[in-house]
């Protein structure tokens, strides 16, 4: 019994098996693991690139499933948790550092982004369907764009936004610098309160709508300033921080104020596609003729008493004139100038995001003063409009 | 048809008792053989699809052409029309949205391989088709409400089908913690694609 030893493993020759860690000349096989990969169980060869780990434990080459694979690590609980605070504030809590970090993921954000936009194509194509009560059997109200055009706003306002908010906390040099995916994480979770917003928006009375607005904004609008503030809070020009607040805040707003007035609260034309409230553009772009036929049917009559007239006056209108959504339709728009002959007066350039909405907005809060339940109240946009076309073309054919 | 069998020159480093050599037939089959084998397979899935019953099946022995199939014939019925989508939405709709559900499903570390998913995802679009040949056969009666709920009820089954063919290919492949999280863009997918059958079937 006396002759039971135990094996001393460590003997020199040994000592560069990969199956011992007691050397430290090891070489590539066994850097100590770092914690981030100690959560990602499904990266088995992560230990061996061997290349200096970063903080967030990006080995992988960008090109490799990897790579994406540590992104998509969360559990059913995690990306519930995540989900639920991102809508209900905790008073004196951060969004990121509480919930998101040390591991973002790209679950949440893609599949909340890929739900948002079919929630609200289906459901304002389903408010418009009502709304017209869904007279003409070939359901003209049913317009594919919405898709195509909340997938744009969507995508760009995901991807857009956070990086200006990580350009900005790197170049000031603020306290706390989250990642990009970090922020872009917690912009995509902040999405998910549209998405019940978006189907109970098919409600069609204008208070309820802007109810529904400045709840979620203010639920989800919390969350955001709370981690984008306690970022931003030590940074020497208060005018920078309360910016940075003011503005992702109003981003927000812009969002939700930008899905409310083209999808729920346009008009769908018997062409097929939608007309959102009308935008004046730049009068250099009006053709002769057009003025004149412009200047020649504005006063058309579209008083919003009835809703035959209004259905006319839009549709006078929308002959006319096209407006394009979020998406690039220049294309269409002269393409639709050139089967409608000259009638066209509004020819719309896709203007910066940020003028076109703060006019929708200003336009829409004078609409909603004047409401009183109402359906269908292009009308009042489209009088203003209208005026404007008239300073517009009076003052060019003074020139 | 005047076509020998390999000799055994040629299958020397094989298990004789095994089948393979039968494969390097193919070579010299005539086309309409070919072809009509391969129908036939995708006829079976087709069927297997329909009623759920063996499931391993499908999964061992995955091919592209019904997925294709079904894509295609599913953008055929539901592009143009007034304000609907053009025959390339649709189609990358049905069949990319498999793609990206099939890469959600392998980046959350579910067992199943991309090509197996792909076909299982395709595979089960074939009720959604069918519904939607059906609304468009209801397109040519009645009144426009009932006309609507006749198409709800074709949709509704359809996606119901769908969702309970898909469950049963994909259960099982998935870790346990995230079968929620790999349900649901299934169920998303299948949801999309029958709102665009009730939608634009017509």
């Amino acid at each position: 019994m006396s002759n039971l030893q135990f094996q001393d493993f460590n003997f020199g020759d040994l000592a560069d098996s990969p199956f011992t860690a007691a050397s430290s000349n090891s070489g590539q096989d066994y850097k100590p693991a770092n914690k981030q990969h100690s959560i990602i169980p499904g990266l088995v060869g992560n230990t061996d690139e061997g290349s200096a780990t970063t903080t967030s434990g990006l080995q992988n080459n960008v090109f490799s499933f990897k790579f994406y694979q540590q992104y998509f690590d969360v559990d059913t609980e995690q990306v519930q948790n995540r989900l639920l605070n991102s809508f209900i504030p905790k008073w004196s809590k951060n969004f990121i550092t509480d919930y998101i970090q040390p591991l973002p993921d790209l679950y949440g954000p893609l599949w909340i982004c890929i739900t948002l936009i079919f929630s609200t194509a289906i459901c304002g194509n389903l408010a418009h369907y009502i709304d017209t009560n869904g007279e003409g059997d070939s359901r003209p109200g049913n317009d594919f764009s919405l898709v195509t055009g909340a997938s744009s706003l969507v995508a760009s306002y995901v991807i857009l936004v956070p990086f200006f908010i990580y350009c900005l906390l790197w170049y000031r040099k603020s306290a706390i610098q989250y990642s990009y995916l970090e922020i872009l994480c917690a912009y995509g979770y902040s999405l998910s309160i549209f998405i019940p917003v978006s189907i109970l928006w098919v409600v069609h009375y204008q208070w309820f709508r802007w109810s529904l607005i400045i709840v979620s904004l203010v639920l989800s609008g919390t969350v955001i300033v709370q981690w984008v503030w306690s970022a931003i809070k030590t940074d020497s020009n208060r005018m920078v921080a309360y910016g940075a607040v003011l503005g992702t805040l109003g981003l927000h707003a812009l969002l939700a104020i930008a899905f409310k007035e083209f999808y729920f609260d346009s008009v769908i034309l018997p062409q097929g596609r939608s007309s959102a409230p009308t935008i004046d553009s730049l009068p250099s772009t009006l053709s002769p003729q057009a003025l004149v036929a412009s200047s020649a049917l504005a006063p058309a009559p579209s008083s919003n008493n009835t809703q035959e007239n209004n259905v006319k006056g839009v549709a006078q209108n929308a002959v006319q004139s096209e407006q394009n959504k979020k998406p690039v339709a220049d294309s269409q728009v002269r393409d639709d100038s050139q089967t409608q002959g000259n009638e066209k007066t509004n020819l719309t350039i896709t203007e910066p995001k940020e003028s076109t909405k703060a006019q929708l907005t200003s336009s829409s809060n004078k609409e909603s003063k004047n409401e009183d339940g109402k359906p269908l109240q292009k009308n009042e946009n489209n009088d203003e409009t209208k005026k404007i076309n008239q300073e517009h073309n009076t003052t060019t054919i003074k020139e | 048809a005047g076509v020998t069998p390999p000799t055994r020159t040629r299958s020397q480093n094989f298990d004789p008792s095994a089948d393979p050599d039968a494969e390097f037939d193919t070579l010299d089959e005539p086309v309409w053989d070919t072809i009509r084998r391969d129908l036939r397979l995708v006829g079976a899935k087709f069927a297997r699809v329909l009623k759920p019953d063996q499931n391993k099946q499908l999964l061992r022995d995955w091919d592209l052409w019904g997925p294709l199939f079904i894509c295609v014939l599913l953008s055929l019925l539901l592009q143009g029309g007034v304000g609907g989508p053009h025959f390339t939405e649709v189609f990358s709709i049905t069949f990319f949205g498999s793609c990206i559900v099939t890469a959600n499903t392998k980046l959350l570390g579910g067992t199943i391989s991309i090509f197996q998913s792909i076909c299982v995802l395709g595979y089960c679009l074939l009720p959604l088709a069918v519904a939607a040949i059906g609304c468009k056969f209801v397109a040519f009666s009645s009144s426009p409400s009932i006309k609507l709920t006749i198409k709800l009820v074709i949709t509704a089954v359809g996606f119901g089908w769908a969702i309970f063919a898909s469950m049963g290919f994909l259960a099982g492949s998935q870790p346990e913690k995230r079968r929620l999280l790999i349900i649901y863009p299934v169920v998303l997918f299948y949801f999309v694609v029958s709102w665009l059958t009730l939608s634009y079937a017509s």
